[in-house]
């Protein structure tokens, strides 16, 4: 049996009046090496079921939310992070200490950075008022699938929401 | 503009449905430096919301199912890179793509847990019906709510 010990409840500290330049959202990976801000909120919030994002972090859906790159900061251990290419143009990068996947940002949009939301501190909701949704939802697991009501997308294309 | 074709649906080969519950279960990373096989179904299935695992994987909840050390066959384990989160527990992930794919505690040395993302093809991991629940439901984030009717566990629930 595993202490619960092992997965404390994170302190009750977060900001959750929504990410701005003067109070920007936390976040950064498990062990600390890696952290980030986001200095807007989230326009686009998207649960990826595709076989690629589920692989790379060993999770049924990983959730990215995208602001825009002016609006994302690594604020600590930006030299530290690794970078796989999961396709020749889409760059994940994710702490090498503890595994953590921070953000991915692909070639052909130089404008958005897509992070992965669980990596917010204290649970903090990336973007209240931007769009959420699941995309890849015919690549979901045969086994297990979420019962809310957000929209699901086949594929993703960001140019459909309001960047 | 993010093109669709920035996450492709992987070209795996559909799950194959017909299996029996003992065929083989199979996974790895997305980089296919970690393989694995399991000769035995996983058991006891948990989505786990503790802040620990919304990190370590990026996402809001991450799943695990437990199996017997002596039931995985694992190659490419000099790829891992092996992270103890908290006393005695070790995340495994390659340290080619950052694919999170074992946890294994020094208090359960008999079996060890598999990060179900890493599953091939989105496979079922093979456990029982009424095998599955939602744990530390208490750290679960306040803006996504799975919304299914599986058991919902405070800690471990018992």
């Amino acid at each position: 049996m595993i202490p619960m010990t092992t997965c404390p409840k994170p302190p009750d500290t977060v900001n959750r009046m929504g990410a701005s330049p003067e109070n920007p959202l936390q976040g950064g990976c498990l062990c600390g090496a890696v952290r980030f801000e986001i200095g807007a909120p989230a326009f686009h919030t998207h649960h990826c079921h595709c076989s690629m994002c589920r692989k790379c972090q060993g999770a049924l859906f990983p959730t990215f939310a995208f602001v825009n790159r002016s609006d994302f900061t690594v604020t600590q251990g930006a030299d530290h992070l690794a970078t796989y290419d999961s396709s020749p143009s889409l760059h994940r990068h994710f702490c090498p200490t503890c595994g953590s996947h921070i953000y991915a940002n692909a070639e052909e949009d130089s404008d958005h950075v897509g992070f992965s939301a669980g990596t917010l501190d204290g649970g903090a909701n990336p973007g209240p008022d931007g769009e959420f949704c699941h995309i890849f939802w015919d690549s979901r697991v045969v086994w297990y699938e979420p019962g809310d009501s957000l929209p699901k997308a086949a594929e993703f294309d960001l140019e459909k929401a309001d960047g | 503009m993010i093109p669709a074709t920035t996450c492709p649906k992987y070209e795996e080969s559909e799950p194959d449905m017909s299996q029996s519950p003992t065929s083989a279960i199979t996974g790895g990373c997305q980089c296919g430096a970690v393989r694995y096989e399991l000769s035995e179904p996983l058991h006891d299935v948990a989505h786990c919301h503790c802040s620990m695992c919304r990190k370590a994987h990026g996402s809001l909840f991450a799943s695990f199912g437990r199996a017997r050390r002596d039931s995985l066959a694992l190659t490419g384990d000099e790829n891992l890179t092996d992270y103890e989160s908290s006393t005695g527990m070790v995340r495994r992930f390659c340290k080619g793509c950052g694919g999170q794919v074992l946890i294994m505690s020094e208090d359960a040395p008999e079996v060890f847990f598999v990060a179900l993302g890493s599953l091939d093809a989105g496979q079922s991991p093979g456990h029982a019906t009424g095998e599955e629940r939602h744990i530390f439901w208490e750290s679960k984030v306040d803006w996504y709510d799975p919304n299914d009717d599986l058991p919902k566990a405070t800690g471990y629930g018992e």
